[in-house]
């Protein structure tokens, strides 16, 4: 019973490698927040061209459903791999596409959060599509009706109330966000996960990956909690508004 | 010599699909009147208002607004028409998301770009005129359906249109909260107001409008002042819908 305590959560070994495990969630927690936020953008993009009713933009909506079908329909490690394994080997690329240094961070970073966005905003698409759809067509009509363009109508009225719709599924796509960073380790990148196999293997002791875990606890455990809370508020407004 | 109406509506046709919900519909509103529409449910009276407005396409026909034709008007010019038109729906529509007051002056500040405080007085005003300026500040489900109705028709009024369009605006209220809403109306209407008005309450019908039409299976059947529709109609169409309707 000690061994199988002592393999997992053995202090002192939990101790020296803080430092490093940390340095790695530090990692983590870059990779979530920055292809998080593109995600997003990139996502509400798509949504909207998808959801765009205009025959004019017919290609647009075409091309962004056959965007999303793919890639929420292939791994992301998929995606990882032919960016990472592939950008580099193609020449007629620019540079700072092949080999793109920003921010004074390695190709590989960036190779992350590439990956990371392509295939979010997939997923966040769909989440921003099942906002967008659940505002009643009455309120489109009544804001074109006050002759609000198509655009002002998006922006003030169907908008603000799909962000509230979006809100819980939006966060749950981030704490998936955020475990899937641990992906983007197979290119190099020391996030936490990596840096907790590399303890194991030098300790053949996997109390480092259990800290990794517990620090990815400390962020996705409140965000659980604010999905619920979120969820539970808005359920009794709306009862009460029903009422 | 004749006038133009206000709202003149030439020979509207509209498919859904197969069914054919208006088939050739003819509507002349003069300035400063109230147009009344009764049929039975399905007979395209909505689908008639939502072309009005280009809300929906129709397939032919023509719309003109001050003889003006508007069937074709797209982006800008069509935002700049549907300002002169106001429509009030069956559910309200108000923005759930925003105060009364916010209802009120959102189309003003963003469309017309009135500063904040005008279009705010405005709104007040125009609330007060409906009977509920100290809901200024609640929220729309904080209503009751006649005061969310009230709302949506200041919200319509605060863009000072020249006619307005009303789709059975007392069909989803408790019959003891319809007086309020049709009071306001009939005000709206001794003001001047020109109104096409989609009802099934037949006493608004018959006390309040210049002219009312019968519309049956997408055509209008009949069309007339009200105390000739009403006592006498010349088809046995309308009649057997006034028998239905109007009696308790
Ligand atoms: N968007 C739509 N798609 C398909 N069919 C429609 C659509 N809108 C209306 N219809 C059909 O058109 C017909 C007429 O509808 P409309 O709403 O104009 O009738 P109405 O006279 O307003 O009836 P009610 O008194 O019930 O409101 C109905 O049969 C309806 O099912
Ligand atoms: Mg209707």
């Amino acid at each position: 019973m000690d061994i199988f305590f002592e393999q997992y959560f053995d202090l002192t070994v939990m101790r020296d490698s803080f430092g490093k495990v940390l340095l790695g969630f530090w990692m983590t927690i870059q990779l979530s927040l920055i292809s998080g936020a593109l995600a997003t953008v990139w996502g509400l993009m798509l949504a909207l061209c998808r959801s765009s009713r205009s025959w004019v933009l017919t290609p647009l909506r075409l091309a962004a459903i056959a965007y999303i079908d793919v890639f929420r329909g292939i791994p992301l490690l998929l995606v990882v791999l032919l960016i990472s394994g592939s950008l580099p080997f193609i020449p007629v690329l620019p540079e700072w596409v092949r080999a793109p240094t920003l921010f004074g961070q390695p190709d590989i970073y960036w190779f992350g959060i590439a990956a990371l966005t392509i295939t979010y905003g997939a997923y966040l698409a769909e989440v921003f599509r099942a906002g967008l759809d659940a505002v009643p067509a009455g309120q489109t009509e009544a804001a074109r009706s006050l002759g609000m363009s198509h655009r002002r109508t998006l922006r003030h009225v169907v908008l603000p109330q799909a962000v509230r719709t979006v809100v819980p599924p939006l966060l749950n796509d981030f704490i998936a966000l955020m475990k899937d960073t641990s992906l983007v380790q197979v290119v190099g990148i020391v996030e936490v996960v990596r840096a907790g196999r590399e303890i194991q293997g030098e300790t053949f002791n996997s109390s480092a990956l259990t800290l990794g875990a517990l620090m990815f606890l400390v962020v996705t455990l409140p965000l659980a909690r604010i999905v619920d809370r979120y969820l539970n508020v808005h359920q009794r407004a709306r009862r009460r508004a029903l009422a | 010599m004749t006038h133009e109406p206000k709202l003149r509506v030439t020979g509207l046709h509209k498919s859904f699909g197969p069914s054919r919900v208006l088939c050739g519909v003819d509507l002349e509103v003069p300035a400063g009147a109230v147009v009344s529409i009764i049929g039975p449910s399905g007979s395209g009276k909505s689908t008639l208002l939502r072309c009005v407005n280009r809300l929906e396409e129709a397939d032919s026909g023509e719309i003109f607004l001050d003889g003006a034709c508007i069937t074709r008007l797209r982006g800008k010019s069509l935002d700049a028409v549907r300002r002169r038109i106001g429509m009030v729906f069956q559910q309200f529509n108000l923005f759930p998301h925003r105060t009364v007051l916010d209802n009120v002056t959102l189309a003003q500040r963003v469309v017309s770009g009135t500063p904040p405080a005008e279009a705010a007085e405005r709104a007040r005003a125009l609330l007060a005129r409906v009977g509920l300026q100290e809901k200024a500040d609640e929220h729309p489900a904080r209503l009751s359906g006649g005061q969310q109705q009230r709302v949506a028709i200041a919200r319509a009024l605060a863009m000072e249109p020249e006619v307005m369009l009303f789709d059975e605006v007392t069909s989803a209220l408790d019959p003891e909260l319809v007086t309020d809403v049709l009071d306001v109306m009939r005000r709206l209407a001794e003001g001047g107001m020109t109104m096409v008005v989609v009802t099934h309450e037949m006493s608004f019908a018959r006390d309040v409008s210049d002219d009312v039409l019968f519309m049956d299976g997408g055509v209008v059947v009949e069309r007339g002042d009200p105390a000739t529709v009403f006592t006498d109609p010349s088809h046995e169409r309308t009649r057997r819908f006034l028998d239905r309707v109007l009696r308790p």
